[in-house]
């Protein structure tokens, strides 16, 4: 099956072919191959329908749009949502269940109710993107989006760039995003169904694809626009960075490390299966391969279970999802990282009994490590591979995440009320910047402070009316007394 | 079966020459056998899989260990005290963490290496002036590398071979000298060394514009790969390049695949083909009394021949620690040989070139 991965204003006059096989079948996604002269011509056109036509409209306009568009994306008859259960899998190796419910938690959070959260959240007065209004200090204020923001999408969890195309809708810039070779699908067929409800409000957004690192493409796309949003690696990060030009205002999304905490109170034996369970599903949804899954389970002692137990309990669960939701097939380096890794593990443990290894009984599905001590953060090489850290107390997490504080995204938690209030404390110290109950470690709120940062408030510019224009301006006025 | 018995078996199987799966199965077999008695941590390792020297039917029944498992557990038939060498890994990512191959004795591992060498790297001669890049067995007693090319020396290399090993690494001046006395007397000779020295060379020459005509009969051969150093280079463009600074043909290059933790080595064909003019293969090549198999390492099973994979390896000369070693790099069989495509991604960085460009960096700190 051939299928387009991109929406442009123009016809490209050449495209390739990404290739996919997962699952027994085979999907070819057509992207197309630009040179700077094309891309110049697109990021003209988008910004002149942008001019025209998205500038003009009122924040709860594109709201509307973009509501109606999520408000088909729900329907399971969709055409659209239909394609996309279909090839995503497809193209992204992740089990069809998975990517189905997947997509029905994560659309909701577009809903109208949602987007006006997510605006909300980062203007006390909305209205704000729409006209001068009076400031509280006096004054007038206006808050402009980019003429044109270009976005770099990241492909290792389907539909994630939702988020970046939906904050650049909604500061009314016009649209370049660049796909991941890796999935290059879903962005466009939410274009495409954008355009359906609304065909002048597509015409500001362009889905295109050049080969990540193409240095003279990139030099054009980011003077030519005025913001760069960009997910990846830190080597993907740094080799943008160094091609933005200094007045162009960058966004930088690199990758991030998640953790999750026990405490001792959830081990008892009723909650001990339940949080078991929660953590089985943060550690194997998606393969681990968002920055929201957690790498290790810090468990603590002195509950009626012990954190070995709670191990055990883990690698079951683990074992439920994979019967329900089994992960990727992997390439062969991936997988053996994995064979590595358990190889190490299992020697050790035959020396050492305070280290055990927990497998699938046939491959590779899913690994979990118990140690019983450990000071450098285990890093897992992801694909449901996951550490559980017996510690004394939550007070040891902060000393134990020391080296990655500056990389910490999500703590995932399951504690009771009672230690609620100590816990966040704790955890905003760690430089966290989300904290979620276990098992919804990878499904933010709408509007949550993405890598900590304003998500619409970091793209726009302020123009402040000062209030001596108010007042002095009257004393020019023709028909003054 | 006691060490001097199996090590009979073995020595008697590498000296017969080529044999079929099922004699090869035979040795691996009581091979297996001694080493599930002898090597505690290995055993271990076989009863969790539910593999016992019984349920062995084929030699790939035999639970291959992974490579990594040397530098976390004692993989010895035999105690430290007993064993005549210690060969380690140079532990680049963790130099408290070296993996560690124990030999009692060296015999069988000698006799591997000269049959093979033999084979592979010299079979029109007996003896040929030796210039080796690399270290000697004083200056690095734990390196199998050093102990391999020693003993290459010994027993191939004339009376005027020589190492062109300084301080702070090879001499280049002594090599160019050495390189142009051949030329100048007409003689063959045979570099040998790791890769990495030798791209240091090539740089060498290149930025002082020296090249060399030599004679007939001349070769080099590299090992360890150039992946994951400073200067990254595929083998067929170091090959190229080498064969163009010295005036070589390609059927003069050798390449050794080897590694601390097996003790038999694996070449590609080029040179012996050449000599004995047969079809050119551009596959490597594991000796007699190994065999190299392509797995798939989700299922342990063996891939198709053309299909990419992970490469285990069953080497009967390995008597003291295990017989089957998983490796972390990736090959495609091809016919009678195999294709190395190099290390798996993100898997850790190691070999020998290192060890000279450690000591490179080390004594240039000094």
């Amino acid at each position: 099956m051939k299928i387009k991965g991109y929406f442009l204003p123009i016809e490209p006059k050449q495209t390739k072919s990404l290739t996919f096989s997962n699952h027994g079948q085979q999907v070819e996604v057509e992207v197309p191959i630009l040179n700077e002269q094309d891309l110049k011509v697109i990021e003209t056109s988008v910004k002149e329908s942008r001019q025209k036509y998205i500038k003009q409209l009122h924040t709860s306009q594109i709201i509307d749009i973009i509501d109606l568009a999520v408000g088909k994306w729900l329907n399971p008859n969709y055409e659209l949502r239909r394609l996309a259960e279909q090839l995503l899998p497809v193209i992204t190796g992740y089990d069809h269940e998975m990517v189905r419910l997947f997509l029905t938690d994560y659309l909701r959070n577009f809903r109208k109710q949602k987007l006006q959260r997510i605006v909300d959240e980062d203007f006390s007065n909305p209205l704000v993107l729409d006209e001068f209004r009076p400031a509280k200090a006096g004054g007038l204020t206006r808050a402009y989006g980019p003429e044109s923001i270009i976005h770099i999408f990241s492909g290792n969890v389907p539909a994630l760039p939702l988020w970046s195309l939906v904050s650049g809708l909604l500061v009314k810039s016009a649209t370049i995003g660049k796909v991941s070779s890796s999935e290059p699908l879903f962005i466009t067929l939410f274009t495409q169904t954008l355009a359906e409800i609304d065909e002048q409000f597509a015409e500001s957004i362009a889905i295109l694809w050049w080969k990540g690192g193409d240095e003279q493409i990139e030099r054009v796309a980011f003077s030519e626009s005025e913001a760069v949003i960009a997910y990846g690696s830190e080597q993907t990060i740094s080799d943008v960075a160094k091609r933005i030009p200094p007045h162009v205002r960058f966004l930088p999304h690199g990758h991030k490390v998640s953790f999750g905490v026990v405490t001792n109170e959830c081990l008892t034996p009723t909650l001990a299966w339940k949080t078991a369970q929660l953590a089985a599903k943060d550690a194997s949804w998606f393969d681990q391969q968002g920055c929201l899954s957690p790498h290790v389970f810090y468990v603590e002692r002195g509950g009626a279970l012990s954190p070995r137990d709670f191990a055990h309990m883990l690698a079951h669960e683990m074992d439920n999802v994979d019967h329900k939701m089994p992960r990727a097939s992997l390439s062969t380096e991936e997988v053996s990282a994995i064979v590595k890794v358990r190889s190490d593990i299992e020697f050790q443990s035959q020396v050492d009994p305070k280290v055990d290894l927990l497998t699938s009984d046939n491959g590779t599905a899913w690994t979990v490590i118990y140690r019983d001590h450990q000071t450098e953060f285990p890093f897992s090489m992801l694909n449901r591979v996951v550490t559980v850290v017996a510690i004394d107390s939550v007070d040891e997490v902060p000393t134990l995440t020391r080296d990655i504080k500056d990389f910490v995204q999500t703590v995932g938690v399951a504690c009771p009320p009672q230690r609620f209030q100590a816990l966040i404390k704790l955890f905003g110290e760690c430089k966290a910047n989300r904290i979620s109950f276990l098992g919804e470690m990878s499904n933010p709120q709408p509007g949550w402070h993405h890598d900590g940062r304003f998500n619409l408030a970091d793209l726009v510019y302020w123009c402040d009316v000062e209030a001596s224009v108010e007042v002095k301006m009257d004393m020019f006025d023709p028909f003054r007394n | 079966m006691d060490y001097s018995t199996i090590k009979q078996r073995v020595k008697t199987f590498i000296l017969e020459g080529e044999q079929n799966d099922d004699a090869f199965t035979e040795v691996a077999r009581e091979l297996f056998t001694f080493q599930y008695k002898n090597n505690q941590a290995y055993r271990k390792y076989c009863r969790k899989r539910r593999v016992t020297p019984t349920s062995v039917q084929h030699f790939s029944d035999i639970p291959p260990v992974h490579i990594n498992a040397f530098k976390e557990a004692h993989l010895a038939c035999s105690s430290m005290e007993e064993a005549e060498a210690m060969f380690m890994t140079s532990g680049t990512t963790n130099p408290a963490k070296r993996g560690k191959n124990i030999h009692r004795d060296l015999e069988i591992y000698d006799l591997s290496m000269t049959s093979y060498f033999k084979k592979m790297m010299m079979p029109d001669l007996k003896k040929i002036k030796m210039v080796l890049l690399f270290p000697t067995k004083e200056d690095m007693p734990n390196s199998s590398l050093a102990h391999y090319l020693h003993l290459a020396k010994e027993q191939f290399g004339t009376s005027a071979s020589e190492y062109v090993v300084a301080k702070d690494g090879v001499d280049h001046e002594r090599l160019v000298g050495l390189l142009q006395n051949a030329q100048a007397e007409d003689e063959p000779i045979f570099l040998l060394g790791a890769t990495f020295s030798f791209i240091h060379f090539l740089d060498y020459c290149k930025e002082r514009g020296i090249s060399f005509n030599l004679p007939k009969g001349s070769r080099i051969m590299d090992t360890g790969g150039a992946k994951g150093q400073s200067r990254e280079m595929e083998e067929s463009e170091f090959k190229t390049m080498m064969c163009q600074l010295l005036s070589l043909p390609n059927d003069a290059y050798g390449n050794m695949y080897g590694m601390t933790e097996l003790s038999s080595q694996i070449y590609n064909q080029e040179i012996r083909q050449h000599y004995l003019h047969q079809p050119t293969k551009t596959t490597k090549k594991e000796p007699d009394w190994m065999r190299t198999v392509i797995v798939d390492p989700e299922t342990m099973q063996e891939k198709p021949e053309g299909e990419k994979g992970i490469i285990v390896h069953y080497d009967l000369a390995n008597i003291n620690s295990v017989v089957g070693i998983m490796t972390e790099d990736v090959g495609i069989k091809h016919g009678d040989g195999f294709y190395l495509l190099g290390r798996a991604e993100g898997a850790e960085a190691k070999g020998c070139s290192l060890a000279v460009e450690q000591l490179i960096a080390s004594n240039r700190k000094d």
